[in-house]
C-alpha cells in the first residue's frame, strides 16, 4: 500500500474512530470500578490490537474482498458452526470461543465477513432488481448465517443482523417498495403475533422472559414484580440518566448506576448520563451523528457500487447498535444486550467496530481515484 | 483452469464496472433523513429525561441510596446474686465479605473466583452462582449469610480464604433453662425485653442501639466508603438479682411437685428475707425455658407472684389482729366468744371455718391461731369504732392496694374494700372481698415478723456496667414502722401459735426449728360471684427461726385437684422449701451461720472422666471417693439433691479399654452446641446437628466407645 494512498484517506473520519475510542477507554475508569477484572488494562489491550487490525485491513484494497466473496462466505458460515459446537456457554447462550487467555464472539465478527460477502452478493446480482424474485434471493443468501446466529441463540445480534440485511438491501438498487413491505409486514407480523400470545395465549416460540424483554420497556413498572423484575434494569437506567441532569454528577461521580448489572457494557450510557449529564450526553450524540455521516459521505464518495454497499452495511450495524443500546437505556426500544459503540467494554465487538472503520477508510483512500 | 480465470475476472470485472448512480444517491439522502431523524427523537427524549424530569430522578436516585441501620448493643446480663448468669448475651454469628480483598487475595493464591464460590457455597449451603455474584460486586462489605450455624463458622474458617468474616450479633442465652424462666421472662427478635425481669429492667439491660448511615447499591449493600457510624452502641448494664439460684431450684422443684401431686390451676412460691425485703426464690407453675419462647403458650406470659391477684383468705387476719393490738382496740389476751360460728352483719350472714361447730370462748391468740372467723370480725368492728378511717390506713400501710417499688412489668395493685360499712370491714378482715398480689403479702407479713417494720421488697440488689463497676447498689430500705414493736411481738406468738397449737401444726418444721405462720383457706369467687364451695385457694405463710426471724415462705395453691380446703394440703411443700432453705443458709435455731452457702445441689458425674470429675467436685466443694479407674459409670448421692459442702460422694469408675481408633462418647445433652462440638473435637469426634438451641438428644449414649471420626447426631431443641 502506498503512502499516497493513505494521504488520500479520510482523516477526519479516522479521527472520529480514534475520538470515540479514546472516550470509550475513558469510561472504563469509571465503570471498571470495584469490577473483579482489570477493564482498564483489558480495554487498553483491546484499542490497541483493534488499531492495529485497523491499520492492517486498512491497507488492503477492499475489492480484494469482493474478489473472494465464496471463501468470506464459507469462513462466515464454519465459525458461527465452530461455535455452535465448541462454544462456551454463558448465560445460556453458546455464543463465546477461548483462543489463548482471550474470548472471542465469532458472531461479532462474522458481521464484517457478512457485509464484505453480501455487498459482493448485491453488486454482482442486479440485473433483475426490481422484481420480487431478486429480493427473495438476496434472503435466501442472508438467511443461513441469521439462523446460525439465531441457534446460539443471540437475539441482540440477529437483530443487528435484520438491520444489516435490510439496511443493505435498501442501500442497492433492489425494490424500495417491497423491501418496505417485507420490513413493516415483519413487523407488523411479530407485533401482532406477541399481542395475540399476550391476549389469547397464542404459541409462540420464545421463552416468557424474551417476550418480557420485548415488552417491557413500554412500562418497565409493569412487569409483574412492581419494577424489580424485568423492569428493573431500565427503571434503574432511567434514574441514573436523570438523575446525571443538565450537567451531571461529574467524572467517576456517578454511583446510581451502581443499581445496573454491566454497567460497563449494556448501560454505559447511563454512567456517561448520570456523570456528564445532558451535556455530556447530547456531545456524544453529536459524535455518533457526525461520524455517521462522514461514514455517508465516504459512501456517497465512493461512486463504486462494492465499496458503496460495504459502506452502508456498516453503517446499518453501527446505527443499530447505537440506536437500539441508547434507546433501550431511554426506554425507547426492547432490552438487548448490544454494546455501545466504541463506548462499551466489549472486546470482540470493539475490534469489530475497528476493523469496520478500518475498510470505510480503505474505501475513503480510493474515492480520489473516481473523482479525478 | 482457464475457466476458472475467466470466471474469477469476470467477477472482478463485474464488481467494477458498477458504478452507483441515481437510485443509491437518493438511499444515501433517505439514510441521511432516518439517521436525523431518530436522532431528534433520541436527543428529545433525553431532554425530558435529564432537564425536564432531572431533578426528580436525582432525588429518586438520592432516597434510593440512602440508608441507615442500627448497631444492637450488647444486652446486659442477669446474674443471680452469687454471680451466677442466669441471663446473657450469646453470640450468634453472620458472615461478611469484602468482595474486593478476596479477590485480590484469590488471585495471590492461585484459586480463580468461581471454584472460591464453589468452596464458599458448599461450606453454607448456598447456591454458588449467588455467592459468585457477591464476589464480583463492587463493594467492601456484602452480607452473605445472617446467623451460620457454628459449624458453618468452623467450615469457613477451614477454608481459609481471606476477605470473609465474622459478625458477633447478641442473642439471648438463658444457661439454666427452666430455673428462673418465668421470672425471667424473655427477650423478643428485636431485643425488647417481653417478660418477666427482661421487661421489669429492659431500660438498664439494653443499652443504646448504635447507627451507621451509608449508600446502598443495588444488591442492597453498603457502598463500603459510604458507610459512616453516627452513633457508637452502648453496651446495656448487669443487674444482680436478690434471687438465689439455688434457693430458686428449691422452689421450683416444689412446684414441680405440686403440679404432680396436685394438678392445681396455679401455684407459686416465693422466698423472703424477712429482715431486709431481698426475694430470694420466687417461682410459680408458669415455668418456661426461656430459650425456647418462640414456641410459647401467651398463657404462662404471667408472673403470677406480682400479675395475680387473689382474696387471701386467713392470712390477713395477720393484718387484722396486728392493727387492732396496734391501736390498742385489744390485746393478745383479749377474750372473745363465738358460741355460734357465725356473725351476722345486717343482712349478711359470715360463718366460721368450724360451723355448724363454734370455738367458743377464745383469746385473742387462741382466735388467730384456730383462724376463728366470729372474733376476727369482732376485731375489725372494734377497729372500725375507734375511727373508720383506720382499717384502709393499715392496709395501705402495709402495702395492699398499690404496686411494690419493684415495679414489676405488669405488676397488679390488688383491691382494697369497696366499701366503709360494716360488712366490709368484716369481710376483709378475715381476707374476703380484698385482692392481693403474693408480693403484698409476703412483704405485709414478714413486716409484722419483723417487729413492725416493713422493709421494701427488692428484686435487684446492684446495677454492674460492662466493666464490672457497680453503678447502683440497693441496700435493704425501711418504707415504715407499721405497727410497734410490742403489738408486732404479740402476732408474733400469735403466729408461733397457729403452728404449735393451731391450724397449722402440720407446718411445724422436721429440723426442731421453731417457726412461726399462718394458713389461709379462701373460697373462690364463681362464675356468678357467689363463694363457691368447692374451690379453694390454699394458702400458707411461714417464718423461720421463731427466735430470729430469717426466712419468710409463702406458698399459695390454687385449686388443687384433689379438692379439700384444708391448708394442710400445703404443708409438705411448705416444708420442704424452709427446711431446704434453712439447711441452704446453715440457719439453725441457736446458732444462725452468717458464713453463707454451705450448701450444694448435687452435680451429675455421670459419663465423666476422673480428671473432669475431680475438677467438678473441686469447682463446686464436693469431696469424692473414688472407686476404680476410667468414666464414672455411677454416684452414691442422686443428682439435684440439697446437700452439705463438703459431703463425701462415693463415686464408682469403670475403665474402658480403647485401642488408637477408639474413643469415649462424652456426654453432650444440655450444652450449647459450641461448646458440644469443642468436647467433641477433643474426642475426635463429629456432630451433626438439626435444629438450634440446646442439645436435647445424642444419637450415641455417653460412655459408649466408638470409632475416632465417628459422627453423632444430636438434636437441638428450640
Amino acid at each position: 500500500m502506498n503512502k499516497d494512498l493513505w494521504k488520500k484517506a479520510d482523516w477526519s473520519f479516522v479521527f472520529l474512530t480514534v475520538l470515540l475510542a479514546g472516550i470509550g477507554f475513558g469510561l472504563t475508569f469509571s465503570s471498571s470500578q470495584g469490577l473483579m477484572e482489570n477493564l482498564v488494562l483489558k480495554t487498553g489491550i483491546y484499542v490497541v490490537i483493534g488499531i492495529i487490525g485497523l491499520l492492517v485491513i486498512a491497507s488492503i484494497d477492499y475489492n480484494k474482498f469482493g474478489e473472494i466473496e465464496k471463501p468470506i462466505y464459507v469462513a462466515m458460515i464454519l465459525i458461527l458452526v465452530l461455535v455452535l459446537i465448541f462454544g462456551i456457554e454463558i448465560y445460556g447462550a453458546k455464543n463465546w470461543i477461548y483462543i489463548g487467555p482471550f474470548s472471542v464472539q465469532p458472531s461479532e465478527f462474522s458481521k464484517i465477513l457478512f457485509v464484505l460477502a453480501f455487498g459482493s452478493y448485491l453488486t454482482r446480482h442486479y440485473e433483475n432488481d426490481g422484481s420480487w424474485k431478486s429480493i427473495i434471493k438476496a434472503f435466501a443468501y442472508a438467511f443461513l448465517p441469521f439462523i446460525l446466529i439465531l441457534m446460539e441463540p443471540d437475539m441482540g445480534t440477529a437483530l443487528v443482523y435484520l438491520a444489516m440485511i435490510f439496511g443493505m438491501m435498501y442501500a442497492s438498487t433492489l425494490n424500495k417498495k417491497y423491501i418496505t413491505i417485507i420490513l413493516f409486514g415483519g413487523l407488523a407480523f411479530v407485533v401482532v403475533w406477541i399481542s395475540l400470545h399476550l391476549s389469547i395465549g397464542l404459541p409462540i416460540p420464545l421463552a416468557e422472559y424474551q417476550i418480557q424483554r420485548f415488552t417491557v420497556f413500554l412500562n418497565p413498572y409493569l412487569d409483574g414484580k412492581n419494577g424489580l423484575g424485568a423492569g428493573y434494569n431500565i427503571i434503574q437506567a432511567l434514574i441514573a440518566i436523570g438523575s446525571g441532569g443538565l450537567g451531571g454528577k461529574g467524572f467517576l461521580q456517578g454511583t446510581q448506576v451502581n443499581f445496573l448489572p454491566v454497567k460497563e457494557s449494556d448501560f454505559i450510557f447511563s454512567v456517561i448520563g448520570e456523570e456528564f449529564g445532558f451535556i455530556g450526553t447530547i456531545a456524544i450524540l453529536i459524535i455518533y451523528f457526525i461520524f455517521l455521516v462522514k461514514a455517508l459521505i465516504i459512501a456517497h464518495e465512493c461512486l463504486d457500487h462494492y465499496g458503496y454497499v460495504v459502506v452502508m452495511g456498516f453503517i446499518s450495524m453501527f446505527l443499530f447498535h447505537i440506536v437500539e443500546n441508547i434507546g433501550m437505556n431511554l426506554s425507547l426500544m426492547p432490552i438487548t444486550g448490544i454494546p455501545l459503540p466504541f463506548l462499551s467494554a466489549a472486546g470482540s465487538n470493539l475490534l469489530v467496530n475497528f476493523l469496520a472503520c478500518g475498510i470505510i477508510i480503505n474505501i475513503s483512500m480510493q474515492r480520489t481515484k473516481v473523482i479525478f | 483452469m482457464d475457466n476458472k480465470l475467466i470466471k474469477k475476472k469476470d467477477l472482478k470485472n463485474k464488481l467494477k464496472k458498477r458504478p452507483i448512480g441515481k437510485v443509491e444517491n437518493k438511499r444515501i439522502k433517505l439514510f441521511l433523513g432516518i439517521t436525523g431523524f431518530i436522532f431528534l427523537v433520541v436527543i428529545l427524549r433525553l431532554f425530558q429525561i435529564q432537564v425536564v424530569l432531572g431533578n426528580a430522578l436525582r432525588e429518586e436516585s438520592y432516597s434510593m441510596r440512602k440508608d441507615e441501620s442500627e448497631i444492637t448493643a450488647e444486652r446486659g446480663s442477669i446474674l443471680d446474686t452469687n454471680g451466677i448468669e442466669l441471663a446473657v448475651d450469646a453470640s450468634v454469628y453472620s458472615l461478611w465479605m469484602d468482595p474486593s480483598y478476596l479477590r485480590q487475595n484469590l488471585s495471590n493464591k492461585e484459586i480463580n473466583k468461581e471454584s472460591a464460590a464453589d468452596l464458599i457455597g458448599q461450606a453454607i449451603d448456598l447456591q454458588t452462582d449467588f455467592v459468585l455474584r457477591k464476589i464480583e460486586l463492587n463493594s467492601g462489605f456484602i452480607w452473605l449469610k445472617k446467623e451460620v450455624s457454628f459449624e458453618e463458622v468452623e467450615k469457613i474458617k477451614n477454608l481459609e480464604i481471606t476477605g470473609l468474616y465474622f459478625q458477633e450479633e447478641g442473642s439471648r442465652y438463658y444457661p439454666d433453662h427452666a430455673v428462673g424462666g418465668n421470672l425471667l421472662g424473655f427477650v423478643n427478635k428485636t431485643g425488647d425485653g417481653v417478660t418477666g425481669l427482661e421487661a421489669t429492667y429492659n431500660d438498664i439491660l439494653q443499652g443504646q442501639n448504635g447507627l451507621v448511615k451509608g449508600e446502598k447499591d443495588g444488591q442492597n449493600n453498603y457502598i463500603a466508603d459510604t458507610l459512616k457510624t453516627i452513633k457508637e452502641a452502648v453496651p446495656g448494664n448487669t443487674i444482680v438479682l436478690t434471687i438465689d439460684q439455688k434457693a430458686q431450684y428449691i422452689a421450683e422443684r416444689e412446684i414441680a411437685n405440686i403440679e404432680k401431686d396436685l394438678n392445681p390451676v396455679s401455684a407459686s412460691i416465693m422466698v423472703m428475707e424477712t429482715k431486709t425485703g431481698a426475694i430470694v426464690a420466687s417461682a410459680n407453675t408458669n415455668n418456661y425455658d426461656s430459650n425456647e419462647y418462640r414456641n410459647l403458650d401467651i398463657n404462662l406470659y404471667r408472673t403470677l407472684e406480682y400479675q395475680n391477684i387473689y382474696e387471701p383468705g386467713s392470712t390477713m387476719k395477720i393484718i387484722t389482729a396486728a392493727a387492732a393490738i396496734n391501736e390498742g382496740v385489744v390485746n393478745e389476751n383479749s377474750v372473745f366468744y363465738d358460741n355460734t360460728g357465725t356473725r351476722t352483719i345486717g343482712t349478711n350472714t359470715i360463718k366460721c371455718w368450724v360451723y355448724p361447730s363454734h370455738h367458743g370462748k377464745e383469746t385473742l391468740t387462741q382466735a388467730v391461731a384456730n383462724s376463728c372467723n366470729p372474733v376476727l370480725v369482732d376485731v375489725s368492728l372494734l377497729l372500725k369504732k375507734k375511727n373508720p378511717d383506720l382499717w384502709v390506713d393499715y392496709l395501705e400501710k402495709f402495702g395492699f392496694g398499690s404496686k411494690t417499688e419493684i415495679k414489676f412489668t405488669g405488676e397488679a395493685k390488688g383491691i382494697l374494700p369497696a366499701g366503709t360499712g360494716d360488712i366490709y370491714y368484716a369481710t376483709s378482715a378475715i381476707g374476703q372481698g380484698i385482692a392481693v398480689t403474693s408480693i403484698q403479702m409476703i412483704s405485709a407479713i414478714s413486716a409484722v415478723a419483723n417487729d413492725g417494720q416493713k422493709m421494701k421488697p427488692y428484686l435487684v440488689k446492684e446495677i454492674i456496667d460492662q466493666d464490672g463497676n457497680i453503678i447502683e447498689s440497693f441496700e435493704p430500705t425501711i418504707e415504715s414502722q407499721v405497727v410497734s414493736k410490742d403489738a408486732a411481738e404479740a402476732v408474733q406468738r400469735m403466729m408461733k401459735a397457729v403452728v404449735e397449737t393451731g391450724t397449722g401444726k402440720k407446718f411445724k418444721l422436721s429440723n426442731n426449728i421453731e417457726s412461726m405462720g399462718k394458713t389461709g383457706t379462701a373460697q373462690k369467687v364463681n362464675a356468678l360471684g357467689q363463694y363457691s364451695a368447692n374451690d379453694y385457694v390454699l394458702s400458707y405463710v411461714g417464718i423461720a427461726p421463731y427466735n430470729n426471724p430469717k426466712y419468710t415462705v409463702f406458698v399459695i395453691i390454687d385449686e388443687p385437684e384433689t379438692g379439700g380446703s384444708s391448708s394442710s394440703t400445703v404443708a409438705p411443700y411448705y416444708k420442704a422449701v424452709m427446711e431446704d432453705i434453712l439447711a441452704l443458709y446453715s440457719v439453725s435455731d441457736s446458732e444462725i451461720s452468717t458464713l453463707g452457702y454451705n450448701k450444694i445441689i448435687m452435680p451429675d458425674f455421670t459419663g465423666l472422666t476422673i480428671t473432669e470429675a475431680e475438677n467438678l467436685a473441686e469447682n463446686i466443694g464436693v469431696k469424692l471417693e473414688i472407686n476404680g479407674t476410667g468414666y464414672i459409670t455411677n454416684q452414691s448421692i442422686s443428682k439435684n439433691k440439697l446437700i452439705n459442702k463438703d459431703s463425701k460422694v462415693v463415686i464408682t469408675a469403670k475403665e474402658i479399654k480403647l485401642n488408637e481408633n477408639q474413643t469415649i462418647i462424652p456426654a453432650l445433652i444440655g450444652l450449647r452446641l459450641p461448646d458440644a462440638i469443642k468436647i467433641a473435637e477433643n474426642a475426635n469426634l463429629k456432630i451433626n446437628f438439626k435444629g438450634s438451641g440446646i442439645i436435647t438428644e445424642q444419637s450415641i449414649s455417653p460412655g459408649s466407645i466408638a470409632l475416632k471420626e465417628s459422627i453423632i447426631n444430636v438434636k437441638l431443641g428450640d
